[in-house]
């Protein structure tokens, strides 16, 4: 038995050590790994839940506030009975439950121009799931500036999207979409219901592992794109902007 | 004639329709048939100076229009594009 394993843990992976690639090592590597895990709603507590089962070794989670009604629909970590606690405190409770192992930061603020810089700086990944474009601008800017990997998950409805971004390999959030939609002011703006966020909180935990572990081929510079109303899905090939003020050439960067 | 797949958040514009033919040359042309037969999505797609909105992104057969001839990218009758808006719900 491997020294970095408590005893009776391995047998909680063992059926994914069995897939063809991954073994023991990439679990060693979950183990070793950290994401941080901004806004733990439908799809960030869908990554909490799925990382913490499959056995990463430490979670940074920033969300702020209390838990509300509304997000009960589509909020995996958290019942009616959480309604009012703060969120922080609900989500570290079951995935402790979960994962017993696993290494738990919380942090009650959401991810602002004062603390991104500190909280990126704690992990090897980022895993986006906040529901402004400012706090996704912020960690885009600052993973490109770490040089870390970020995966990125959204929806709005039925639809819901995930790509990968490796700064200096593939685009980043500026480079796919400049500038936030006019209509995207507040996080009110997009109807969910649990399908939705659980999917692409399902693939970004993929994907995460995949970019710890080096097992199977990420999104990288490919946008999975769905929609559960008719089920369509789709995997587009997305463009890298050589003037990008965020992750384009250092002269373009300058400029700006 | 190529098929153009229209989001949800612009199907209020469509009259509920989430995809049709449009007889068209190319990307630009499309847009421009596009919003001929539905006004009101001329400014969800398009800025003042006639530019594609920069939080819309448009693909050609899965590419993203900007690596092939951006509006000029032709079109034949089995191109599929589609319109995918930035998101960020949760």
């Amino acid at each position: 038995m491997s020294e970095l394993f408590e005893r009776d843990e391995l047998a909680r992976y063992e059926r994914q050590i069995r897939i063809e690639g991954f073994g023991q090592e990439a679990q060693e590597k979950l183990k070793r790994s950290s994401v941080l895990i901004s806004r733990v709603g439908g799809v960030g507590g869908t990554i909490a839940l799925g990382l913490a089962r499959a056995g990463i070794g430490r979670l940074v989670l920033a969300h702020g506030g209390t838990l509300t009604h509304e997000y009960m629909n589509r909020m995996l970590l958290a019942d009616p009975a959480d309604v009012g606690r703060p969120c922080v405190e609900v989500f570290v409770e079951r995935l402790r439950r979960v994962n017993p192992q696993l290494e738990l930061e919380a942090v009650a603020e959401n991810v602002s121009a004062d603390n991104v810089q500190g909280l990126v700086d704690k992990v090897d990944l980022v895993a986006d799931g906040a529901p402004l474009f400012e706090e996704r601008y912020l960690m885009n800017a600052e993973v490109v500036r770490q040089g870390k990997p970020l995966v990125m998950g959204a929806m709005y409805g039925t639809e819901g999207y995930v790509t990968v971004i490796r700064p200096g390999d593939t685009p980043c959030l500026k480079c796919i979409y400049p500038q936030r939609p006019d209509y995207w002011t507040h996080i009110k703006v997009f109807p969910a219901i649990g399908p939705s966020p659980w999917i692409v909180g399902a693939t970004a935990t993929m994907e995460a592992i995949k970019v710890l572990t080096g097992f199977g081929e990420p999104l990288a510079g490919k946008l999975w794109s769905f929609d559960l109303e008719n089920n369509s899905t789709r995997k587009l090939v997305l463009y890298r902007d050589p003037d990008c003020p965020v992750c384009g050439d250092r002269e373009a960067r300058e400029e700006t | 004639m190529a098929t153009i797949h229209i989001p949800t958040t612009m199907r209020r514009f469509t009259d509920g329709e989430r995809s049709f033919e449009v007889e068209a040359e190319n990307v630009g042309s499309l847009l421009s048939a596009l919003v001929d037969r539905y006004p009101e999505l001329d400014g969800e797609i398009r800025n003042q100076e006639g530019d594609l909105k920069q939080f819309i992104a448009i693909f050609v057969n899965d590419t993203d229009l900007r690596n092939l001839d951006s509006m000029e990218t032709s079109l034949t009758a089995r191109d599929e594009v589609h319109i995918i808006p930035a998101m960020a719900g949760g």
